[in-house]
């Protein structure tokens, strides 16, 4: 079931566009209004979306106008599932986060962002999408009763 | 008197102390202007201990964080500190997230903090 669907066109206004979208989604959740989802699930899932748009649009190389897509699912195991389209260059995710574990120190200034990602989800992956240059982000949101953490920084 | 760094506030509350609102976000859009407000602060009022308020706060990120490291390292050999005060829950989730509630001490309110430095 699609919880939420949005599209965005410009990279000036994607964070504080993304964190209106989730901050309405946690009221409405903390409120216990009518759409579904666990506080501290939205949290992490707001956290992982945010520092994956920051990424976006600190350091993604578009060849055209930008176009990114937010999906979010609520799978029938009562997960939610994240899916993020864009139209970049894209990168290797799993080469970037290798490197991020072996070069960081303690208490670094940079590089925790997609670290972070990684820490907040389960079965993260960026593939490229069938229509190039196009390439999708997926993972799931890390279950509340999960002590999810970073082990690199200390 | 107040200090302001662009968006950031600094308020200085006791000998080498001064209290920084961080307002809805601290994150990659505007870390650097809190740095300049922390270094300000330093290099202009002497501080070397700062109480970082996040009563409002929405959104601490990666960058943000980073950021708070950095005045971290630049306080500590003046056994300077920074602590937390009323954290919010988005910025409790990044605490628990990167275990920093052992690097920060963490206060219920701003007054609370203040004691503890004081």
């Amino acid at each position: 079931m699609t919880a939420l669907q949005y599209r965005f066109t410009d990279l000036r206004r994607l964070v504080d566009d993304t964190h209106a979208i989730f901050d309405a989604w946690i009221e409405d959740v903390s409120e216990g209004g009518s759409v579904s989802g666990d506080a501290l699930t939205l949290l992490r899932l707001k956290l992982a979306v945010h520092e994956w748009m920051a990424n976006l649009v600190q350091h993604a190389r578009f060849a055209g106008p930008p176009v990114v897509a937010l999906q979010v699912l609520s799978l029938p195991s009562g997960e939610v599932e994240c899916r993020i389209e864009d139209n970049s260059e894209g990168f290797n995710l799993d080469a970037a986060l290798d490197a991020r574990r072996h070069a960081l120190h303690a208490l670094p200034e940079r590089g925790m962002g997609l670290l972070i990602l990684h820490a907040c989800s389960k079965d993260l992956r960026y593939v490229q999408a069938s229509l190039p240059p196009s390439h999708t982000l997926v993972f799931v949101v890390a279950a509340p009763d999960e002590d999810i953490f970073l082990d690199v920084l200390f | 008197m107040q200090l302001a760094a662009m968006s950031f506030v600094a308020e200085p509350v006791g000998p080498g102390v001064a209290v920084v609102r961080i307002g809805k976000a601290l994150n990659f859009s505007n870390a650097a202007e809190f740095k300049a407000c922390c270094q300000q602060q330093q290099a202009e009022r002497g501080v070397h201990s700062f109480i970082l308020d996040f009563t409002d706060t929405g959104v601490l990120d990666s960058t943000g964080l980073g950021t708070i490291f950095s005045i971290y390292r630049q306080v500590t050999p003046q056994a300077g500190q920074v602590v937390f005060a009323s954290v919010s829950r988005p910025v409790q989730v990044v605490v628990q997230l990167t275990r920093t509630y052992k690097v920060f001490r963490q206060f219920a309110t701003v007054e609370e903090a203040q004691e503890a430095l004081g």
